[in-house]
Parts: C-alpha cells; structure tokens; sequence
C-alpha cells in the first residue's frame, strides 16, 4: 500500500516524464511565428553577407549607377545583369540597395536597442530593487522624458549635433530606455517580495548577486517580449527620421530613405516605393508576431489557448 | 482630490523644467547656438558679433537666468527669416496639427471601440482574429508608408480625396486613414482586453439579472467601465501621433507644426526650431495633466488612494 503522499508522487512523476514541448517543436508547430522566424533569419543572413554575395556577383554593387537604366521595372536586364527587383532613379540595382539598406536599419536598431536595453534594465533594477527615494528619483525621469514628443527633441539634437549615424543611435536610445526601465521596475518589485529572493537573502547572498543571479534571469521572458517589440518601435522611428531627412545621408541607403527617394518617382516607379515599405512592414511585422509568440509560450494564460 | 491635483501639478512642473533644461543643454552644450542662428556662409566677424549680441561668452548660469527670463514671459524670440515673432507663427501652425491630431484620434478610438468590442464578445471568432491581424499590422506598418499606398491607390487611381492641402474632408481623410493605422492597432487591444475583463464581473451578472436588456448592458455597463484603461493611453497616443504626424504633413502638405520644424531646419532658423519644439512640449505637459485629472474624476479610486 502507498501513502496519499507517495501516490502523489508517482503521479507527479508520470507527468514529469510527459516532457513539456521545446521551443523549437513548438515553433515548428506555428506557421504564423515560423515564417516571422524564418523572415527574420533570412533579412538577418543577407544583411550579414551583402559583402559576400556582391563579391561572388550574386548581387550588384548597391552604388554602381547606370543612368541608361534609370527606374527601370523589375526584372529588368541591363548590360549589368538581371534587376530582380528593378533599379532606382540613378540606375542602381534596387534588390542590392534593400540589402545594404537592412544593414544599416537593422544595425542601428541592435545597437539602439542594446543600448538603451542596458540603460533601462539597469535603471530598473536599482529602482525596483532598492526602492525608496532612488526609486522616485528615477521613476521621475522616465516621468519627464515620456512626458514629451520624442520626434522634436531628436530633430533639435539631430539638428544641433549634426546627423550621423552616432547621433543617430544616440537619439533612439535616449528617446527609447524609458519603457524597458519601466516595465523592469514593475517586474523587479514583485520579484524582491518573492520567497526565493528572501532565501537568497537569509543565506547570506549580496544584492548584486541577488540581483543579477536571482532577479535578472526571471526577466528574460518578459524583457525578450519587450525588445522585440521596441525593436520594431526603433526601426519605424529610424525610418521615419531618415524619411524625413533628419536620419542616414545619401549616398549610404537605410529604408526610411529609400522610401524618401523614391517618392519623388511615385506614379512612375511603384518599385522604389513598394519594396523598401515593404521591407521595413514585414520586419517589424515579424518582430511584433516573434513578440507575441514569446508571450504566447511563455505565460501560461496565452499557452493554454494554443 | 486636492492633494492629486497639487501632486499631478508639481510633477508636471518637474517636466517642464527637464524639458526646458534638455534644450537648453542640448543647444548650448552640444551645439553652438551663434553658429546656429547664422547661416552657413557667414563670416567670422559675424560669428563672434552673435555671440557677443546674444551674450554666449557669459557664464552659463547667467546664460540660463537669460533664457528662463525670456521663456517666462512668453518670448520665444524673433523668426531669423520672416522676422515676425516665432510664437506667432508656431501658433499659427499648431492648430492644423491639432485639427489632425484630433481627427485621428476620434477616429482611430471609435475604430478601436467597434473592432475592440467585437472581438472580446466571442473570442476565438472571426471577429476576434480580424481584430488581431488589423491591430498588429497597424502597430507594424510605417503610417509614412502607408500614406504613399493610400495615395497612390485612392487619390491616384480611383481619383477619390486630395492628394495634398488643407481642409475639409476630402483633404482630411486620407491622412487621418495613414496616421490612424497605429493608434487602432494599440486602442483595439487594450479595448478587448478591457472587455473582457468587464465581461467577466459581478456586476454585469447583476445588470443581467435584474432584468436588463442586452444592449442597456453592453453600453451602459460594461462599455462605460471599458473606457477607463483607453484614457490612460490616450496621453501617450497623442504624443506618438504628434511624432508621426511630422512625415505625414510632409507628405499631404498639411500646414502644421511639423512641416513649420522641417522649414525651419532646412533655413536654419533656429529660434523657429526651439520655439516649435519648446510649444508642443508644453501642450503635451498640460493634455498629460488634463488627461490625468478627467481620470481621476471618472475613477474614485484614482482619487483616493
């Protein structure tokens, strides 16, 4: 005879050995997420190697102009080779510029995000952790910089320090730490309540390892949904800055102003429009659908509606 | 209430100076504001008599005792180009801004209250995903982007709406359409999940039971309380949209505060530049204020706590 206990036991058990599905299998199992997923890789892949594929012509050279072939549709053929997507108002291969065009988009939107990511957990930690009048202190920032138009102050700083991608990056990430402190602060406060936490404490462990080995690792969920979705927020602001011409400077091609380009050409070349929104639609679209998937996965109030 | 409101008041104060003091930083520190207000060609001499004129040489505490006196009397100087005072010229062109601004969000919050509360009445329905694709692609595609398709479909091609200027509905409608994309997206979502938190409670049970017909619940009842969490966003929405609306006047030709900025940078004037910024910073700090106070008289316990 087993006891009420052991019994639950052994059940425990045999649910244990139904292993919960990985990530992986339960990706493979959502088309929707699967082909942000593969979206992404493939955006990311190319950007990576746009050095590689012009050097074994499988790309043009994203600055090689040819006035004889200006706004041409595309697959259009010129003595350069195949246009797969056409060519701009100079001549160059519009397929080669989207590619380096993703290396700056999606570069500046890493390093933004890295940066302000680091600043606004940082932040949030020491608020939520340590509470009280740092806490205030702090809180009163995120107050202030939310408090007005992000697009004005970095027009202002754009315009004062001058535009390059530095500033560029400066700008996102100062416009941009405010939520990631935010929402860390918020989860940081319910985290330090927690028993583990106390346990952690009564053993004699240091904040800072408290913080960073106990906190930090219940966050990963929560902060990985939040990036991906500020990701998307940073490319759109990017682009919408060198749209309007306050962002990246020709020659250099980022989406936001290949779009500014090629507005100019918009009831003669639909290309020059289509494909760089479209470039800059789909990643974020995939980013946000990647955000929501994590979510999904990971709460398990999403979970059990999947 | 009244210890909210002095609370809401001094926060907003400490805003205020921030900001003031950001672009004051911002100009004087990293930039060089006699090289600023000069054009690019002028000559040395030129470039030091600026500075003597407007004092850069002084100490900075002095320099920002200067630039507070000014900015307390409402004197945002003098337009280098059309030499007429900024202020004026900056109200002139906010209220196509807020004409806009406020087009979109009606818009875009009666959108949401439709597509919202369609998908939180039967979740898993079509409704409900039409509502989730709609709110995803509209927090995805850049509102610049979809302003260049809405044109070139609907004003190009079918010959309907204005394809730039200002005024009436048909100038209207494309642009709110493109700023609005966003905003439906964001309200939609926290409307379903209000919904669906007001569904679910007591009271509603109660409305039911005593009898009450269908539609008295949904807009009486559960309505009303799910349009709490939308005022909360409503500050933020107002500023993403004076972000956006910058590119979107660019592309329509709206005559706002936005294209006034880029005007302004493109002839380098500065004080154009700090006044515009400086203006909507400020309308923001106070519609952030006015927001929070109709919150807390809507929700008690706001109020109280």
């Amino acid at each position: 005879m087993m006891t009420a206990s052991e019994t639950m036991l052994v059940e425990l058990d045999g649910e244990r050995r139904q292993k919960p599905p990985s990530a992986l299998s339960l990706l493979l199992h959502d088309p929707v997420a699967l082909s942000a997923a593969l979206f992404v890789i493939v955006v990311v892949l190319a950007a990576l190697s746009a050095d590689l594929l012009v050097h074994f012509d499988v790309l043009h050279e994203p600055l090689r102009q040819n006035l004889l072939a200006r706004n041409k549709p595309p697959l259009f053929e010129s003595k350069l080779g195949l246009h797969l997507l056409g060519t701009d108002q100079l001549g160059r291969d519009l397929l080669s510029r989207l590619v380096f065009g993703a290396r700056i988009s999606l570069g500046i939107g890493v390093v933004t995000i890295l940066v302000s990511g680091a600043v606004g957990v940082a932040l949030g930690l020491v608020a939520g952790y340590r509470g009280g009048r740092v806490d205030d202190v702090i809180m009163r920032l995120t107050d202030i910089q939310m408090g007005f138009p992000q697009m004005l102050l970095a027009l202002i700083v754009i315009y004062a320090a001058g535009a390059s991608v530095f500033n560029l990056i400066l700008v996102l990430a100062l416009t941009r730490w405010m939520v990631i402190a935010r929402v860390t602060r918020a989860s940081c406060l319910s985290l330090r309540q927690s028993l583990f936490v106390e346990a952690a404490r009564s053993l004699g462990a240091s904040h800072l390892r408290i913080v960073v080995l106990h906190i930090l690792p219940n966050l990963t969920a929560t902060l990985m949904i939040l990036i991906s979705l500020e990701f998307g927020r940073v490319m759109l602001a990017e682009a919408g800055l060198s749209f309007i011409g306050m962002g990246i400077q020709p020659p250099e091609a980022s989406w936001g102003l290949m779009l500014a380009q090629g507005r100019a050409y918009i009831t003669s070349a639909w290309w020059l429009v289509t494909f760089p929104g479209l470039a800059i639609a789909l990643t974020t679209l995939s980013t946000n659908l990647l955000a929501g998937w994590v979510r999904g996965v990971t709460d398990p109030r999403y979970r059990s509606r999947l | 209430m009244a210890r909210y409101l002095l609370s809401r008041l001094i926060q907003s104060f400490f805003v205020l100076a921030g900001l003031i003091i950001m672009v004051f930083v911002v100009t004087r520190q990293i930039g060089d504001v006699a090289r600023l207000m000069l054009p690019v060609d002028a000559s040395q001499e030129q470039y030091l008599q600026m500075r003597r004129q407007i004092g850069a040489d002084d100490p900075i505490v002095i320099q920002f005792g200067r630039y507070l006196g000014e900015l307390l009397r409402g004197d945002f100087g003098v337009s280098l180009w059309q030499n007429v005072p900024a202020m004026d010229l900056v109200i002139g062109r906010f209220l196509p801004t807020a004409y806009l601004t406020l087009a979109t969000l009606s818009f875009s919050i009666l959108v949401a209250l439709v597509i919202g509360t369609a998908a939180a009445l039967k979740p898993g329905s079509l409704g409900d995903r039409i509502a989730t694709v709609i709110s995803i692609f509209g927090i995805s595609v850049p509102s610049f982007w979809l302003a260049l398709v809405l044109i070139t479909v609907f004003a190009v091609g079918l010959g309907m709406f204005r394809t730039s200027g200002y005024g009436g509905l048909e100038y209207l409608v494309l642009p709110v359409m493109a700023l609005s994309a966003a905003s439906v997206g964001r309200f939609a979502q926290i409307v379903k999940s209000s919904m669906l938190d007001v569904l679910t409670s007591q009271y509603l049970v109660m409305a039911r039971a005593k009898g009450l017909q269908e539609h008295v619940v949904l807009i009486r009842h559960a309505l009303r309380n799910a349009l709490l969490p939308i005022l909360t966003i409503i500050g933020d929405e107002i500023i993403g949209l004076l972000n956006g609306a910058v590119a979107i006047e660019l592309i329509f030709g709206w005559p706002g505060i936005g294209v006034l900025t880029l005007e302004a940078i493109e002839r380098r004037d500065f004080v154009v530049i700090q006044a515009c910024v400086l203006f909507v910073a400020i309308i923001v700090v106070v519609v952030n204020l006015l927001i929070d106070l109709l919150y807390a008289w809507a929700d008690p316990r706001i109020r109280y706590a």
